[in-house]
């Protein structure tokens, strides 16, 4: 659990130390002239959502049992799910319910879904897809395209070893770009 | 308080004005009532505020619960509280195709901890006596499913009910009154399998909580359930299995050809790998069916993969990266020949029998166990080769004298089947047992407490027939210059070939310590058959320098 924990700091401070090093460099933008119709200066778009980093995502799932209680034939400390602090406010994370929904089965479940996807096929990959809202009829061009993602990124050397909120953030935003582009409700 | 009293209160809170806080209103803290008495007191005023209830409606999915299940998982012999298994309660919404599934929400009963930090010793004895408060939570289905499958590595089977709609909306409005209520915990009675059959009966004409006996097991519940009638059909509707990390490993592992099985081994050995020629060549499913296994085996004997050694995570990445490579698609596997739990033998256990003691004479045997299986009646819906007893006494009456032969405080066998014989899969084996017992079977004066424990490895060799070996050692009652104390070797075999006949071989070497006693020889033999789905017949033998014949029958209730 410490180690998780140490990790997962270092992890937050990597990323804190890239929005501060990117904010700089969109603050630097030179905006549009307005007598300068024929070019315009590209704005980088807001980073999306990272509801490990922006909503404590690990921390969500508990909070949302209505209290903070442990069951008697549960035991919690296994560390095998990511718990992280939220940064950004509660209804920027809640106005993007069914994406938290998709985030919190990704941060539980990410070793299953992770093999569902090699294999084409499984439950959790299928609720995950109904989750981004993704209609049954387009699921097989989505699990192919995640699929194609994924195993790019288990191939990465180091894989194993990478924090796991870093590997569930990787499935959680390729899913969502995937089903973004493919999927229609 | 005086029920009309109650009642008018009720009403006037229900008819008063919509709040600030709407979710506040009596109407959205008390959902359930408000659907029951809205068909005893049709049109009443009360009922006319036009009150929403966002907090309600959202858990409901604006009521859009289609049916119920009753979860149950199965025992876990790592921990005392869950050795009798456990149940939760599942609302299921229903996936475009109208399958209920992961994201359902499930209700969870149990001991309130809150940050308490107490020890092993000190939690169980205050769930038996009321020291902890209890409570429901809520959560997605995959929470438990995670945990409960691939982490405790315990099967759930879900049963769905096959309520009408107003049952079920009345089923999931009394959930919602009693979320943040808070009870005393007891682990015998007022626990999670009671609880949720509690709320269950809210239902008009459904009776599922036994009155006898006065506790409550998890798997009870679920026999009560498959028998249950409810308005002339029956209550269950349909048995799911949810298999644990465990059973899908050895569910492939089984399904593997005889090629395939030993080119798994010879990868797990490293004696070539994925990229070899021996591998390569091997046909398309083959090499599915392979990696699949070995995902599940890396992920079981890894468990939880974070915190495995190294060389088991890199086994698995590499394993995880090559699947991928290949393309997509199951090949079959074939499904354990599992019993489920419904289908299992009753908790309790009486039996009745002749004993004849070569030195002692003939004795009757009235053996009663109020709870829960050993080794030779254990079956799928337990832990396999396993036994778990509590209180379990065995009183003999001869013609000169009556005696306690022995007593179980608890007795605790527990034995992974290392079916497969990989590495990390070899079949751990423990055992413990406190209690009372004549210390010898030549003497029927000697009762002493003894307290057993035992440490080995078990295998099963082939299909029915598991063996393992132990060290241990007991501490005693220093009666008939026995010692306070004996360490001891032991090798058991069990012979399981289906459900209906097995059977134990026992060899056990003890050294006893502080006593002008040498050590000696116990030998025991036992076989089982059972007489339908609630007797059997046992015959047993002992030898302690002496030797003991008994036949019994027993019944389960």
């Amino acid at each position: 659990m410490k180690q998780v924990k140490f990790v997962t700091g270092a992890f937050l401070f990597l990323i804190a130390a890239l929005s501060i090093s990117s904010a700089s460099a969109e603050d630097t933008a030179t905006p549009a002239k307005p007598d300068d119709s024929a070019k315009t200066t590209a704005v980088k778009p807001k980073p999306a959502l990272n509801p490990w980093v922006d909503c404590g995502i690990g921390a969500m799932i508990f909070s949302e049992t209505k209290w903070a209680a442990v069951t008697s034939n549960i035991l919690w400390d296994y560390g095998t799910t990511a718990v992280t602090s939220a940064s950004a406010s509660p209804n920027t994370c809640e106005s993007s319910r069914a994406k938290m929904d998709a985030a919190l089965l990704i941060n539980n479940s990410y070793e299953k879904l992770a093999e569902e996807t090699a294999t084409g096929q499984g439950e959790h990959l299928t609720a995950l897809l109904n989750t981004f809202g993704c209609n049954f009829t387009n699921h097989s061009s989505a699990i192919q395209e995640i699929r194609n993602a994924m195993g790019r990124t288990v191939s990465v050397p180091g894989y194993i070893n990478q924090p796991y909120a870093e590997k569930a953030a990787k499935l959680y935003f390729i899913a969502d770009e995937v089903t973004s582009k493919t999927c229609t409700i | 308080m005086d029920p009309l009293s109650e009642l008018e209160s009720t009403l006037n809170a229900f008819a008063a004005a919509p709040l600030a806080n709407p979710d506040q209103h009596a109407q959205c803290q008390f959902p359930a009532r408000l659907q029951w008495l809205k068909t005893r007191l049709r049109g009443h005023p009360a009922f006319r505020a036009d009150v929403k209830c966002p907090a309600f409606e959202k858990w409901t999915q604006s009521g859009n619960v289609s049916s119920l299940s009753v979860i149950y998982a199965t025992g876990y012999l790592g921990n005392p509280a869950s050795y009798y298994g456990h149940t939760l309660l599942k609302f299921n919404f229903g996936d475009e195709q109208g399958k209920a599934g992961l994201m359902d929400v499930s209700l969870n009963y149990g001991a309130i901890l809150e940050g308490k930090d107490d020890d092993m010793l000190s939690y169980l004895i205050k769930c038996l006596i009321g020291g902890y408060e209890g409570g429901f939570s809520h959560i997605r289905f995959y929470f438990h499913e995670h945990n409960y499958g691939d982490i405790e590595l315990r099967n759930l089977w879900e049963y769905r009910l096959d309520l009408p709609q107003e049952s079920v909306r009345l089923v999931v409005a009394h959930a919602w009154e009693v979320l943040g209520k808070r009870y005393t915990y007891y682990f015998f009675r007022h626990n999670c399998a009671y609880r949720m059959t509690e709320l269950l009966e809210i239902v008009d004409g459904l009776k599922l909580t036994p009155d006898i006996p006065p506790w409550v097991i998890p798997q009870s519940i679920v026999q009560i359930l498959s028998g249950t009638q409810y308005r002339g059909k029956p209550l269950l509707a349909e048995v799911i299995h949810h298999p644990s990390r465990q059973s899908r490993f050895y569910e492939k592992y089984l399904s593997l050809s005889a090629d395939e099985s030993s080119a798994l081994k010879n990868l797990v050995y490293k004696k070539y790998s994925f990229t070899d020629s021996q591998f390569q060549e091997m046909p398309l499913p083959s090499k599915q069916a392979i990696l699949d296994t070995l995902l599940d085996y890396y992920q079981f004997i890894g468990v939880p993969l974070d915190r495995a050694p190294d060389e088991i995570k890199q086994s698995y990445a590499i394993t995880l990266a090559t699947r991928y490579q290949l393309p997509p698609g199951t090949p079959p596997v074939r499904a354990l020949n599992s019993v489920a739990p419904q289908d299992g033998y009753p908790p309790g256990w009486v039996q009745v029998g002749w004993q004849h003691n070569e030195l002692l004479g003939n004795t009757l045997s009235v053996r009663i166990r109020p709870a829960y299986y050993d080794v030779l009646d254990t079956d799928s819906s337990h832990v396999l080769n396993a036994a778990l007893s509590m209180f379990d006494i065995q009183i003999n009456a001869g013609e000169r004298k009556t005696y306690i032969g022995k007593l179980d405080v608890i007795n605790v066998e527990s034995a992974n089947p290392g079916l497969s014989g990989l590495p990390g899969d070899s079949g751990t084996a423990w055992k413990l047992r406190l209690g009372g017992e004549q210390l010898r079977l030549w003497c029927n004066n000697c009762f002493g407490a003894r307290l057993q424990g035992d440490w080995g490895y078990g295998r099963q060799f082939v299909h029915g027939l598991f063996g393992a070996i132990y060290v241990g050692g007991a501490l005693q009652d220093n009666q008939i210059n026995q010692g306070v104390a004996y360490a001891k070797t032991s090798t058991a075999l069990i012979f399981k070939p289906g459900n209906d006949f097995s059977m134990r071989l026992a060899y056990e070497q003890r050294l006893p310590i502080k006593s002008s006693q040498g050590s000696y020889d116990l030998l025991s033999a036992e076989a089982r058959l059972a007489l339908g789905k609630r007797s059997d017949l046992r015959l047993s033998y002992d030898w302690d320098g002496i030797r003991s014949f008994k036949v019994a029958l027993g019944h389960y209730w």
